[in-house]
């Protein structure tokens, strides 16, 4: 729902790494959504489309999200697992002994761009 | 000449985060009690909180934050019982941030206040992943709404401390299942707390104050 105010977040924090390296043009932003992030990587996707085109910098720049899978490793086996609904819940140890370890990541890991000459 | 940048997998809420911070510091060296409520629409927030603020008048200063898509109709509710009541209109937005809360921070005397309830908006999914600097964020559940939505919705019920199950009267009614909402809770998020109560007939509002008690004695004595 919000997907909107995060990539405006997102891109206003590349617009201004691009200017402090004196880029001219972005071509690719990378990204890393966890799965139990709250955000939806069709939504940043649509939002990304529609606000690229207010940014000369950004007019030819793709996004490239990289999906987080959730992880939780267990605190009694040390066994890791992808949680279902139950995140806590250990499939070894039937008990919600499990701590997350990834997936809620909401972050912007770099920028592909070119400099001017 | 193509060149890569790292951005150091920096957040995406970093600038919420900053602001929340702030707050959370505001709210320390006020000695404020801080609670960010959240629950779907219907849950019951609004009634929760009259009956609240009813039960701490005369012992406390109680502010409430109302945060709604339209209308200042919560915020008319709480203030007819003598708090002070800010109404946070969002125009759409599906949650509250860090920013709406310190805009709105100067209407209130914070020094005053024991108390400062955040009402967010009606929503299971957004709110959850947003700090406003609150020392506890409490999730709303009611009967009505089945006992399914705990699994459904993991991402709310993993980033707060309680659950007041709300409409607790309407137990009698309809098909919840008590022991298998309790156990997914443990399920999602264990060591939260769960607490059954009505904000209708008062049943359950004891273990509610008691808590509150707790964690504003915890939040005065913190330096």
């Amino acid at each position: 729902m919000h997907e909107f105010s995060l990539m405006e977040n997102i891109l206003s924090a590349v617009l201004s790494k691009a200017e402090e390296q004196g880029l001219k043009r972005v071509q690719r932003i990378g990204i890393q959504v966890g799965e139990l992030s709250g955000a939806m990587p069709d939504a940043l996707q649509f939002a990304f489309d529609v606000l690229q085109k207010q940014s000369p910098l950004l007019q030819s720049a793709q996004l490239d999200i990289q999906i987080i899978p959730a992880k939780v490793r267990c605190s009694l086996c040390q066994q890791e697992y992808r949680p279902d609904q139950r995140i806590a819940l250990c499939p070894a140890c039937h008990l919600p002994s499990g701590k997350l370890v990834q997936g809620e990541e909401l972050t912007i890991d770099y920028l592909d761009g070119e400099r001017e000459e | 000449m193509s060149m890569r940048i790292s951005m150091d997998k920096q957040a995406v809420q970093a600038e919420n985060q900053r602001v929340a911070e702030e707050n959370r510091s505001l709210f320390r060296q006020n000695k404020v009690t801080v609670i960010n409520l959240m629950s779907s629409p219907g849950a019951g927030k609004t009634t929760l909180l009259e009956k609240t603020v009813e039960q701490l008048a005369g012992r406390y200063k109680v502010g409430v934050i109302e945060g709604d898509l339209a209308t200042s109709r919560d915020a008319d509710r709480i203030r007819a019982l003598g708090a002070t009541a800010v109404q946070i209109n969002t125009n759409g937005g599906c949650h509250l941030d860090a920013h709406m809360i310190a805009k709105v921070l100067p209407d209130f005397s914070l020094s005053e206040l024991d108390y400062l309830f955040i009402e967010n908006v009606g929503n299971l999914v957004c709110p959850a992943t947003y700090d406003l600097g609150q020392h506890h964020k409490v999730a709303v559940l009611s009967v009505p709404e089945g006992n399914d939505k705990i699994a459904k919705y993991p991402v709310m019920f993993r980033h707060v401390d309680l659950v007041l199950l709300n409409k607790v009267d309407l137990l009698p009614y309809l098909p919840f299942d008590l022991k298998q909402a309790e156990e997914d809770l443990q399920m999602v998020h264990p060591g939260a707390q769960w607490l059954p109560l009505s904000a209708l007939t008062g049943e359950g509002f004891a273990a509610w104050l008691e808590w509150l008690e707790q964690r504003r004695q915890a939040a005065v004595a913190a330096q």
